[in-house]
C-alpha cells in the first residue's frame, strides 16, 4: 500500500520514499545487485524511484530492509546506505541545516522537520549534567523498524550534520546509541571515530556541549526562509506540526501589512482550520504567533542603530511609536529606547 | 552549436562584482592551515565579519586583492585547487544546491549558466556543444584578469562538482588553462585525471556530452522553485550595488577617458565631499581606488604583447608614459619590461617593447 501526501497521518507511520533511492544506489554500486528485482520481490513498484514526494508505510520498508540484509549478508548495510544520501533525497532539509546560524539550531531544525522524512520516530532533547545535549528517538509504532533501518536513520543524519556544518563527527559527538545487539564486527560501527554503544532502549546521540553552539559559516536567514517554504507546505499537507520558528520566519517580512490567518494558511497550501489546529496543538493562537514575530523582529531592528523608532514601529507593523512602546513594555517591561541603550552599551564595551 | 549564452541578470553582468560566498570555503581552508584571519583582514582591507551578510557583493578589485593575498600568504602553489575542496551547498547563493537537484549534469550546467551573473559576474561563462563534446569556458569579463590561483579555484570547483555524482560516468575529457605550467604539475594532473594543457590561450573544460546526459531522479520540483525564487529575490536585492562596487565599476570603465571624483559624485547625485566621506567609511579614498585599479590593470595589460607600454599608459589614463614607469616602480619595484616578463609564461619581446616605449615617449 502506498500513501500519498494528502492522506490522513496518524497510525500508519510513513517514511519519505526517497530512502528507496538510497537503498537502490547502494545495492547497485556496492553490491552489484540490480535493485529492480529486489523491489519487485517485496512488492514496491519501480516508479517509486522517480517520485520525490511519495511516502511508504513502515511495513513495506521493513520488508525491503530485511530482504536487503538477506541478499547482501552485510550487518552494517544500513550504515552503507547512509553514505548514499544525495541532496535531492531530503527535500531541501540539508540546505536548511547548512543555512542555520549554529550547530544547535541546525540539529533542532532537523528534529522539527523530521516528520517530513519519517513519522516513525520523534526526537527529544535533554541536557545532561556535564552540559552535553542528548537527542533520543522514541519509536512511535508498535512494530519497530529493522536494525538496518535504524542504523541508516542515525548514520544518515550524522553525515548530514557533518557535511552541512563542516565538522567531523568526533568534533561534535561524544556517543552514538544504537538499539541493535552488538555485532561481531564492532569496528565498522566505530569507523566514524565516535564511541558507539549497543543494546540501548532507544536510538540516539550525545552532542558535545563544547561545540553545541558553534556558529556556522553558511548562516543565511534569507535563503533559509526561502527553502523552508516547500518544507512547511509539505508538513502542512502531511498534517504534521508546523515548527513555530519556521512560521515566524515566514511572517517576518510581512509584518508591515500582516496577512490574515486565512491568507497565511493559503500561502502554506493549507486551510485556515488546518493552520489553527496545528497552532492549537502547540498551544498558541495565530495572534500570539504574530505578536511573537513582532517582538523578535523589534529586538532585532532595535539592535541596528541607524533605524529610528518610527521606522522600527512601521516595520514591525505598528502605526506609531506609542503602540510600539506599549507592546514593548508588555514584552520586556522596559521601553524600546532603554533596550536600545542597553544593546549599544554592551556592544561598545571592550 | 550554442546551447545557451549567459543572458540573464543584465544588471549584474555589467557590474563586475561577485557573491563572496565563493570565497567562504577558501577562507575556512586558510584558517585550517593556520592562517591568521585578523592578518588577512588587515592586508585585504575588508571586514571579514561582514562577508557573511547575505546581500553583500564583492567588487572585482577586492576579489583580485584577495587572490593575490592568498598566493602571497600560502606557500603551496596549488592552494587554489585545495581551496575548492570543501563542498558547500549554500555556495553561490544557493546555485550549488539547485544544481544538485537537476536530473542531469548538462541541465545543472545550464542552471549554473543561467544564474552565473549572480555568482561571479566578473567572469564570463560560456557553454558550447560541438558534436559529442561540450566546451565550458571561463574568461574575465573585464580588463582585470583572473589570477592563476583564482582560475585554479574555479576549475577545481567545476571538476569536483562534475565528479560529485555518485555512480555516474566521468565527463571530463581535457582541461585547457591559460596560466603558465607550474613547476610541479602533479596536483593539477591528479585533480583532472585527464590531459591538462597549460599556457593554452583560453580557459576551458572539454566535457563528454553523453556522460553529461547521464540521468538520475531530479530533486523535488517545489524545492527547485523555492530556490529559483530565492535567487530572483537575491538579484533584486543586490541590483543596485553598494557604493564601493559602483565606484570601482566606474573607475574600471572610465580610467582611459579620465574620471574624476566630481564627475562620479554628480552621477551618483551627491556632492564630492559626501562621496569621499562615504568611501572613507568603507576604508578607501577616491585616489586610493584609482591607484589600486591602475596597479592591477598595469600588471594585466602588460601581459598582452599586442599592447605597447604607451598603449598601456593610455588605457590607464596617464598622459605621460613616465608617470606609468614611476608608478610601476612604486608598486612593484621594477620596470614595465621586467613586469611584462615576470607575470606570464610567455617570453617578453624586450626589443620591441623598449623600442615602442622610447618611440612613444619621444612623441609625448
Amino acid at each position: 500500500m502506498m500513501l500519498s501526501v494528502g492522506d490522513r497521518p496518524g497510525p500508519p507511520r510513513s517514511t519519505l520514499a526517497t530512502v528507496v533511492r538510497c537503498i537502490a544506489r547502494t545495492l547497485d554500486a556496492e553490491f552489484g545487485i540490480a535493485p529492480q528485482r529486489l523491489l519487485a520481490e517485496v512488492g514496491i513498484p519501480p516508479d517509486v524511484l522517480q517520485d520525490d514526494e511519495l511516502r511508504l508505510p513502515l511495513p513495506d520498508l521493513s520488508r525491503l530492509w530485511r530482504r536487503c540484509e538477506e541478499a547482501t549478508k552485510e550487518p552494517s548495510f544500513g550504515m552503507r546506505v547512509a553514505r548514499h544520501v544525495v541532496p535531492g533525497d531530503v527535500y531541501g532539509i540539508d540546505l536548511a541545516l547548512y543555512t542555520s546560524s549554529t550547530l544547535e539550531e541546525a540539529v533542532r531544525r532537523f528534529a522539527q522537520f523530521l516528520a517530513l522524512l519519517t513519522t516513525v520516530s520523534v526526537g527529544q532533547f535533554r541536557q545532561d549534567a556535564d552540559g552535553d545535549w542528548h537527542l533520543g528517538y522514541e519509536v512511535a509504532s508498535e512494530c519497530p523498524p529493522t536494525d538496518s533501518a535504524r542504523d541508516f536513520f542515525i548514520f544518515a543524519q550524522i553525515h548530514l550534520f557533518e557535511r552541512q556544518c563542516h565538522l567531523s563527527a568526533p568534533q561534535f559527538l561524544r556517543r552514538i546509541e544504537l538499539t541493535r545487539t552488538a555485532p561481531a564486527d564492532c569496528a565498522t560501527f566505530q569507523s566514524l571515530g565516535v564511541d558507539v554503544v549497543f543494546d540501548q532502549p532507544a536510538s540516539g546521540m550525545l552532542f558535545k556541549g563544547a561545540t553545541w553552539q558553534r556558529p556556522l559559516l553558511g548562516a543565511n536567514p534569507q535563503l533559509l526562509a526561502q527553502v523552508e517554504q516547500p518544507i512547511l507546505e509539505y508538513l502542512a499537507r502531511l498534517g504534521a506540526p508546523l515548527p513555530l520558528s519556521a512560521l515566524r520566519a515566514r511572517l517576518v517580512d510581512r509584518l508591515a501589512e500582516p496577512p490574515s490567518a486565512a491568507a497565511f494558511a493559503q500561502r502554506l497550501g493549507m486551510t485556515r482550520l488546518q493552520l489553527e489546529q496545528s497552532l492549537l496543538d502547540q498551544h498558541v493562537t495565530f495572534a500570539q504567533l504574530l505578536d511573537q514575530t513582532r517582538e523578535i523582529q523589534a529586538l532585532r531592528l532595535l539592535a541596528t542603530p541607524d533605524l529610528s523608532l518610527d521606522q522600527v514601529s512601521l516595520r514591525v507593523g505598528y502605526r506609531n511609536t506609542s503602540s510600539l512602546i506599549r507592546a514593548f513594555r508588555r514584552w520586556r517591561g522596559i521601553t524600546p529606547a532603554s533596550y536600545r541603550k542597553q544593546c549599544c552599551s554592551r556592544d561598545t564595551k571592550p | 552549436m550554442y546551447l545557451c549564452q549567459t543572458n540573464n541578470y543584465l544588471a549584474h553582468r555589467e557590474r563586475l562584482s561577485l557573491s563572496p560566498t565563493a570565497i567562504y570555503a577558501g577562507l575556512r581552508l586558510l584558517e585550517s592551515r593556520g592562517a591568521n584571519l585578523a592578518g588577512i583582514q588587515r592586508l585585504w582591507g575588508f571586514q571579514l565579519t561582514t562577508i557573511n551578510q547575505p546581500h553583500l557583493r564583492l567588487p572585482a578589485f577586492l576579489n583580485r586583492r584577495f587572490w593575490d593575498l592568498v598566493a602571497e600568504l600560502d606557500e603551496d602553489p596549488a592552494i587554489g585547487l585545495a581551496m575548492a575542496r570543501p563542498a558547500d551547498l549554500g555556495q553561490m547563493p544557493g546555485v550549488s544546491y539547485l544544481m544538485q537537484l537537476m536530473p542531469t549534469r548538462l541541465e545543472a550546467l545550464h542552471c549554473m549558466q543561467r544564474f552565473w551573473p549572480l555568482v561571479a559576474a566578473h567572469i564570463g561563462l560560456s557553454l558550447e556543444r560541438s558534436g559529442d563534446r561540450v566546451h565550458l569556458g571561463l574568461a574575465s569579463a573585464s580588463k582585470l584578469q583572473l589570477t592563476p590561483t583564482e582560475l585554479d579555484y574555479w576549475f577545481a570547483r567545476q571538476i569536483r562538482y562534475l565528479r560529485s555524482w555518485l555512480c555516474a560516468p566521468d565527463p571530463v575529457l581535457e582541461v585547457c588553462m591559460s596560466r603558465p605550467a607550474p613547476a610541479d604539475t602533479g596536483p593539477w594532473d591528479r585533480l583532472a585525471g585527464r590531459p591538462v594543457h597549460f599556457s593554452a590561450g583560453h580557459n576551458a573544460l572539454l566535457l563528454d556530452y553523453d556522460a553529461l546526459c547521464h540521468a538520475r531522479p531530479a530533486g523535488p520540483a517545489r524545492v527547485q522553485l523555492a530556490l529559483a525564487e530565492s535567487l530572483d529575490a537575491y538579484a533584486r536585492q543586490t541590483a543596485g550595488g553598494n557604493l564601493l562596487e559602483v565606484a570601482s565599476s566606474a573607475i574600471l570603465h572610465g580610467l582611459q577617458g579620465g574620471i574624476s571624483l566630481e564627475a562620479l559624485a554628480e552621477r551618483l547625485h551627491m556632492t564630492a565631499r559626501t562621496l569621499n566621506r562615504a568611501l572613507l567609511r568603507e576604508g578607501w579614498t577616491f585616489s586610493g581606488l584609482i591607484d589600486v585599479h591602475r596597479r592591477y590593470l598595469a600588471q594585466d595589460l602588460l601581459q598582452d604583447h599586442s599592447l605597447t607600454v604607451a598603449d598601456v599608459a593610455d588605457q590607464l589614463g596617464y598622459h605621460e608614459i613616465n608617470s606609468l614607469i614611476r608608478a610601476i616602480r612604486r608598486w612593484y619595484g621594477t620596470t614595465p619590461t621586467a613586469l611584462r616578463g615576470s607575470g606570464s609564461g610567455l617570453p617578453a619581446d624586450e626589443d620591441s617593447l623598449v623600442h615602442s616605449a622610447q618611440h612613444s615617449s619621444s612623441e609625448s
